[in-house]
């Protein structure tokens, strides 16, 4: 029975160190400053504890450093302590950094849409869709949130309109893209909607999938409903 | 004829028994020269034999036969013993003989004795206690050793004071026996005993203050058994300044 409790404590225990949260998480790849409040006559003393070149910070003196994380993932610690004028030293100040694995992008589910055109003027056409559709994203690794850049392209694979950023997205997300199409012929069109980019929150690259299929959806705009042969009284 | 040989023989035998001690188990049993301090006083005894009776003597040590004083004829086996520095005999750097006689009555005429001496050097001086260590400086939360120099008959008590109002450093029943105590080469009958001080002993409050430090007490056992003298000759003042440490903010990051 003793086993029992020893076992359930110690998954309890290791369960809830797994899980505590570093002081701040970045994106392996990417860099960032830390410092202290500055003193007259201090000098500071940084240790990065990932040992590598691109962490080695041992020989600033000043109260800022700049770490650039591209070492592994993994939990790590800064470390600075102050020295002044009489050789005493301060406590040490101490912040957990966790670096997360690079980050990648893809639609998320096979939601190709579907609307009505829109009447001339862009009033709105009708059906279900409403007034936009809507699309799944989701984002692996990296900071969250994201910023995602996509672009239009008609049939003839010409861009319409702008690319346009969607920001503050969360790993499993949704964006809206207006459905601003006119389609007065007789038959479908099909516009592609493209993810061109994306950021991680602290700046880093997204990648985007090689399968144009995982970063491709469509919108197909049906034709107007006619009225033929006028109003007749 | 047999009786006096056999006398002598009792005699003899006692004799290799006897010698005077100290009752005072810090101190021990004192060696062949006692030095005192004048005006002291100090208990000395030897081994009490069955109803033996003991005379206590203060004899010139430049003529045996010469008794100074009789402190107590057929009395018991151990004496207080005050030198007075009244007394002519009494001075500083001069030596007396204290002697006891043991006797044994056999009740059939025969009475056996044996006699003990040591000899006692008198003093007039206090022990001396200084500072080893010099001036110095540490970070707050450090500590830092401090060196005393002194001398005297243990067991010592030191206590040092700080000009800030902080607790005082006690050191009490200091002996030779104490690994830390080390005879003073070249100067015999001097001891450096060395100990840590630190924040929350002496040296509190902290932050860029400077600690004066001076000895309020010394006692050794001559001083302990003087009848006027509070404490020996303390000299000197220890400053040690406190730095505050320095303070850091959190660590900000982007």
């Amino acid at each position: 029975m003793k086993k029992i409790y020893l076992i359930i404590a110690l998954t309890f225990g290791l369960v809830h160190f797994a899980s505590a949260q570093a002081d701040q998480q970045v994106t392996l790849g990417t860099t960032h400053n830390y410092n202290v409040t500055a003193v007259a006559g201090y000098t500071y003393t940084w240790t990065v504890d990932a040992a590598g070149s691109d962490t080695d910070v041992s020989t600033v003196t000043g109260n800022t450093i700049s770490v650039d994380w591209n070492q592994a993932v993994g939990v790590y610690n800064i470390t600075v302590y102050a020295t002044d004028a009489t050789n005493c030293i301060s406590e040490t100040e101490t912040i957990s950094v966790e670096v997360l694995g690079q980050s990648s992008v893809l639609f998320a589910a096979a939601d190709d849409a579907q609307t009505c055109s829109d009447l001339d003027g862009n009033a709105f056409g009708g059906g279900a869709s409403g007034g936009s559709s809507s699309f799944q994203v989701k984002f692996t690794g990296g900071l969250a949130p994201y910023d995602l850049v996509y672009r239009v392209l008609d049939a003839t694979n010409t861009q319409v309109g702008t690319d346009v950023t969607v920001n503050g997205l969360n790993a499993t997300d949704q964006f809206d893209v207006p459905n601003q199409f006119i389609n007065d012929g007789t038959t479908n069109v099909v516009y592609k909607v493209v993810i061109v980019s994306a950021t991680t929150k602290d700046g880093a690259t997204v990648a985007l999938p090689a399968d144009d299929a995982d970063k491709t959806r469509t919108i197909t705009v049906l034709p107007k409903p006619r009225i033929t042969g006028g109003i007749k009284f | 004829m047999k009786k006096s040989i056999l006398s002598k023989l009792m005699i003899t035998l006692v004799i290799g028994l006897f010698s005077i001690s100290n009752l005072n188990a810090q101190t021990g049993t004192y060696d062949a020269i006692h030095t005192v301090l004048m005006g002291s006083t100090y208990e000395y005894n030897v081994a009490l034999h069955g109803s033996n009776t003991y005379t206590w003597e203060i004899v010139n040590p430049a003529d045996p036969t010469d008794v100074l004083e009789i402190i107590a004829d057929k009395g018991i086996n151990k004496q207080n013993i005050f030198w007075d520095p009244t007394k002519t005999w009494v001075k500083n750097g001069d030596q007396v003989i204290l002697r006891v006689s043991e006797f044994r009555d056999h009740g059939d005429g025969d009475v056996c004795s044996s006699v003990s001496e040591i000899t006692i050097s008198f003093t007039n001086s206090l022990p001396s206690i200084e500072f080893v260590t010099v001036d110095n400086a540490i970070c707050s939360t450090d500590a830092t050793q401090v060196t005393v120099k002194f001398n005297g008959v243990a067991p010592w008590d030191i206590t040092i004071t700080d000009d800030q109002g902080d607790a005082s450093k006690t050191i009490t029943g200091l002996t030779t026996a104490d690994p830390k105590v080390i005879p003073v080469a070249g100067e015999p009958g001097y001891y450096t005993y060395t100990f840590d001080i630190a924040e929350g002993d002496l040296l509190s409050p902290t932050g860029d203050v400077t600690h004066a430090l001076t000895f309020t007490t010394f006692v050794d056992d001559n001083v302990r058994k003087n009848a006027t003298e509070a404490n020996g000759t303390m000299t000197g003042t220890l400053s040690i300044t406190v730095y505050q440490l320095p303070q850091i903010s959190t660590i900000n990051h982007n």
